[in-house]
């Protein structure tokens, strides 16, 4: 039961979209009236003045890395156990012969398209 | 699209099963989670708003509206909180036009990229910018572990949402990639036994994502009020705190309803007009609240690197596992 419309995806994605706006409209005015109070204007950083923040605070870009850093390092150290040897040669190799399998792969995709481009 | 056909859209993207609905659902779920979390502790829970505490989640919200005045916080941007909180509020209130319970419902081709960037990419950019308009120290550090999280849970919830569409199509779907298409045969995904697997594995996967999502226990780490005040939002007060914490319920239930469709057949054996239908979608959705609430009241609180490493080591990979079963299904 009910009404399927279906539309094309780019459509769909302009459909969706607008209804979305719409809804976020009517929240920002149904939430929009309240009384702003005039005391505590002042940051809350647990009774600490707010001269406190001259000391450099990390930014959330920082931080960010800092954890995943933190809690992928078991990955890390796997890969690194596993490929760094501390030959040159070996990497060398390695980066060779994945740059040349990368190459081969491209070479194909290349000669395909062209094919299915001139031979439709 | 008719004029009818629109104004359809709009009164379900509004009344039901949008706006309106989802926030009274939201609203139901949050006093379910706090009352058998409460029941679990040993604890009264909401007792005196309505029968049983019902109402207390609305009256908590009705009093932060209208009653409590905001912060006039100096260094604090209210048009652009505002309007982040609003924008999540409405992709996910316009994305429940793709799911079955909607009188009108919208498809296309590949539409679940369409309502995963509705439902959850774009929902997650604007709270962050609505998080991040409010600065303190806390915040900075509270949002920088809601990114780090979603890092992983997005990834997670999006995998496990491709599983059963990804059956649907190769099943022969008329819309490939489709989540109303996926939903309304959901419950055929379980008969054979390797789409059974995957399904059973994207459901855990899904299952895992949504309580992340909703900052549930274990995941509570962002608003860590031991080491972090309020965290991401200690900052906001009165209808802006009202507004965020209606967002979470209503993400909450989105999520959960997300499942119930896609992972658990909706109303099924029944349909939307059977009232037995309707029951049986009540349960499905109330058992789900109920193993959330489970795992909630029973775990403690994970460091921020545990959770990651669960989420990256455990979560994400048994999503993609369903994910690449569900290709050989």
């Amino acid at each position: 039961m009910g009404l399927t419309i279906v539309v094309p995806t780019h459509l769909l994605v302009a459909i969706v979209t607008g209804f979305a706006m719409m809804v976020a409209l009517i929240v920002l005015l149904a939430t929009w009236r309240g009384r702003v109070g005039e005391k505590g204007s002042e940051m809350y950083i647990g009774g600490e003045s707010e001269e406190i923040l001259r000391v450099k605070i990390p930014s959330v870009a920082s931080l960010y890395w800092a954890l995943v850093k933190k809690s992928l390092r078991p990955l890390y150290e796997a890969l690194v156990e596993k490929v760094h040897c501390g030959i040159l040669n070996v990497w060398t190799a390695y980066m060779s012969t994945l740059l040349f399998v990368l190459m081969i792969l491209a070479s194909i995709a290349i000669v395909y398209v062209g094919y299915a481009w001139w031979w439709p | 699209m008719t004029p009818v056909q629109v104004g359809l859209l709009a009164f379900a993207s509004i009344v039901f099963p949008g706006l309106i609905f989802l926030t009274a659902l939201g609203l139901f779920s949050e006093w379910f989670l706090r009352k058998l979390v409460a029941r679990m502790q040993n604890r009264m829970g909401p007792t005196y708003v309505g029968p049983a505490g019902l109402l207390q989640p609305l009256f908590d919200t009705i009093k932060l509206l209208f009653v409590k005045e905001e912060k006039g916080y100096r260094y604090g941007r209210r048009l652009v909180a505002r309007l982040g909180l609003a924008i999540a509020m409405g992709g996910i209130a316009a994305s429940v036009l793709m799911l079955p319970i909607s009188p009108a419902r919208l498809a296309g081709p590949y539409d679940v990229v369409v309502f995963a960037y509705v439902s959850t990419v774009l929902p997650l950019f604007a709270t962050v910018i609505a998080l991040l308009s409010y600065p303190n120290p806390f915040t900075v550090v509270g949002t920088s572990r809601l990114l780090t999280m979603a890092t992983f849970i997005e990834p997670t919830w999006i995998v496990a949402l491709l599983v059963p569409t990804t059956i649907a199509t190769l099943r022969g779907s008329p819309v490939p990639y489709s989540v109303f298409y996926a939903s309304i045969v959901s419950h055929q995904l379980w008969l054979e036994p390797k789409s059974f697997v995957a399904m059973l594995l994207s459901l855990a996967a899904a299952t895992m994502a949504l309580h992340a999502k909703a900052m549930l226990k274990p995941f509570d780490i962002p608003e860590a009020e031991q080491e972090l005040i309020a965290g991401h939002i200690t900052e906001y007060s009165g209808p802006l705190l009202a507004l965020y914490n209606l967002l979470h319920d209503v993400e909450l239930a989105f999520g959960a309803l997300v499942i119930t469709y896609l992972f658990l057949g909706g109303p099924y054996p029944y349909g939307h007009t059977n009232p037995i239908g309707i029951c049986v979608l009540i349960v499905k959705y109330v058992a789900l609240l109920f193993v959330l609430t489970l795992v909630r009241a029973s775990c403690p609180r994970l460091r921020i690197d545990q959770a990651v490493r669960f989420l990256a080591f455990v979560a994400l990979p048994i999503a993609i596992v369903a994910l690449a079963l569900s290709l050989a299904a």
